[in-house]
């Protein structure tokens, strides 16, 4: 018998008695026959340890898949992924559908320049050169005031405009929308701005309705101002 | 689904390393398992464990060995390997001595220790890594004990000289990279 046959007979445990003899006797006199039967040893035990890794992982699956299968639909681990899909989704669609009203306010919501009286630096002796030179600073506390004294020697309307402007500024959004509610019904130069500034306070403080309200009279206009923005506005509304 | 397993049929498959009918055994023995390891005293959570590698034993020595039962039949193989191995988690814990004598039921059947000494560790790292047809030629030889003629029948191997050829640069492969 050849020696390789041998060697796998030995392994499979299936040596005659004989085949036995013969075996143990190479294995003590024949040093290549010792080499190759080592070599067989050495490459068997590493594939056997190989090849229970990959049993055991096959095994695993099936108690995975056999443990999905057995449980009721509320245990499964999934519905943990698919419950917190749910969520994150619900979370979204409001916020994509409606966005918070900070957010619209936030997003619409710039400072109205300057645009009645331009300053003239050192012309302190005007009045009002002063209170809109402080408005373009930036000082709206001290715009405030100043449009207020102003308010009260001349029914400006413009002045007005720019005194809840200031008031709109300094976060004071209640006091700035009862000033521009006084200017709504006039025919004045700010009349859209009035308009505009009255929808997003009222965006502010989720007055949705009013907000809408305000945007269409602005619409039924003939204004051009933030024409584009009221549009994308309004429909979000 | 017990009843329905052909035992000679079933040990045939085995031998020809069929995974489904390692499916079907693992999945039909191991409730019927699992319980009768509750009588020692083992920590649950590990029986699962044990079972599985009962199991993988169980299929190796049939794989490997050729095995033939005709005395006894896989199930009582496998639980007197799974007995064995209950017996040496116990015995690591030094519980074996209280329970040894009182569990008469599947006999005790020893399995190989999966020890390998540095040089085989290396081979197993490197069959990994050896390319697919090396990997599956070389397995069929030195873990399956295919003979050459065997593997000309069940491969696309043209013939024996082909098989021959192929596993000696196969090995000649794996030397070098021990080497390296």
């Amino acid at each position: 018998m050849k020696k390789e046959d041998l060697i796998q007979k030995y392994f499979k445990e299936v040596l005659t008695p004989q085949e036995e003899k013969e075996f143990s006797s190479l294995l003590e006199n024949d040093s290549d026959f010792k080499l190759e039967f080592e070599e067989y040893s050495n490459l068997q035990k590493a594939f056997k340890i190989n090849e229970a890794d990959e049993l055991k992982d096959f095994l695993k699956n099936i108690e995975a898949s056999e443990a999905d299968i057995a449980l009721p639909w509320y245990k499964k681990q999934y519905i943990y992924y698919v419950a917190a899909a749910v969520l994150v989704i619900g979370l979204c669609i409001p916020m994509l559908m409606k966005p918070s009203s900070s957010d619209l306010y936030n997003s619409y919501f710039e400072i109205y320049p300057n645009v009645e009286q331009p300053v003239v630096r050192g012309d302190n002796d005007n009045a009002s050169n002063n209170v809109f030179q402080a408005y373009e600073s930036n000082n709206f506390e001290k715009s405030s005031e100043g449009f207020k004294a102003l308010l009260e020697k001349e029914t400006n309307p413009n002045f007005r405009f720019y005194y809840a402007m200031s008031l709109l500024n300094s976060q004071k959004y209640d006091e700035a929308l009862s000033e521009l509610n006084v200017l709504e019904s006039l025919e004045f130069d700010y009349i859209a701005e009035t308009l505009w500034y009255s929808a997003l306070i009222s965006i502010k403080k989720e007055q949705f309705e009013s907000a809408k309200s305000y945007l269409q009279i602005l619409d039924n206009s003939n204004s051009s101002f933030k024409s584009k923005e009221r549009k994308v506005l309004l429909k979000k509304l | 689904m017990v009843k329905e397993i052909h035992e000679d049929d079933l040990q045939q498959r085995l031998r020809a390393d069929d995974k489904s009918a390692l499916e079907l055994v693992y999945k039909s023995y191991k409730s019927e398992f699992l319980n009768y390891s509750k009588r020692f005293q083992i920590n649950t959570n590990e029986t699962l464990d044990i079972y599985q590698d009962a199991v993988i034993a169980m299929y190796q020595n049939f794989t490997v060995k050729k095995l033939e039962l005709k005395d006894s039949s896989v199930k009582t193989y496998l639980f007197g390997i799974g007995k064995h191995k209950i017996y040496n988690v116990l015995k690591k814990s030094n519980k074996h001595l209280k329970i040894v004598n009182e569990v008469e039921d599947f006999e005790e059947i020893k399995v190989d220790a999966d020890d390998l000494n540095y040089y085989q560790k290396q081979l197993s790292e490197l069959l990994k890594n050896i390319s697919d047809s090396c990997k599956e030629l070389l397995r069929l030889y030195y873990y399956r004990n295919l003979t050459v003629s065997e593997i000309v029948e069940h491969t696309n191997y043209k013939d024996a000289n082909t098989v021959k050829s192929h596993k000696s640069r196969c090995m000649k492969r794996l030397k070098s990279m021990v080497r390296s």
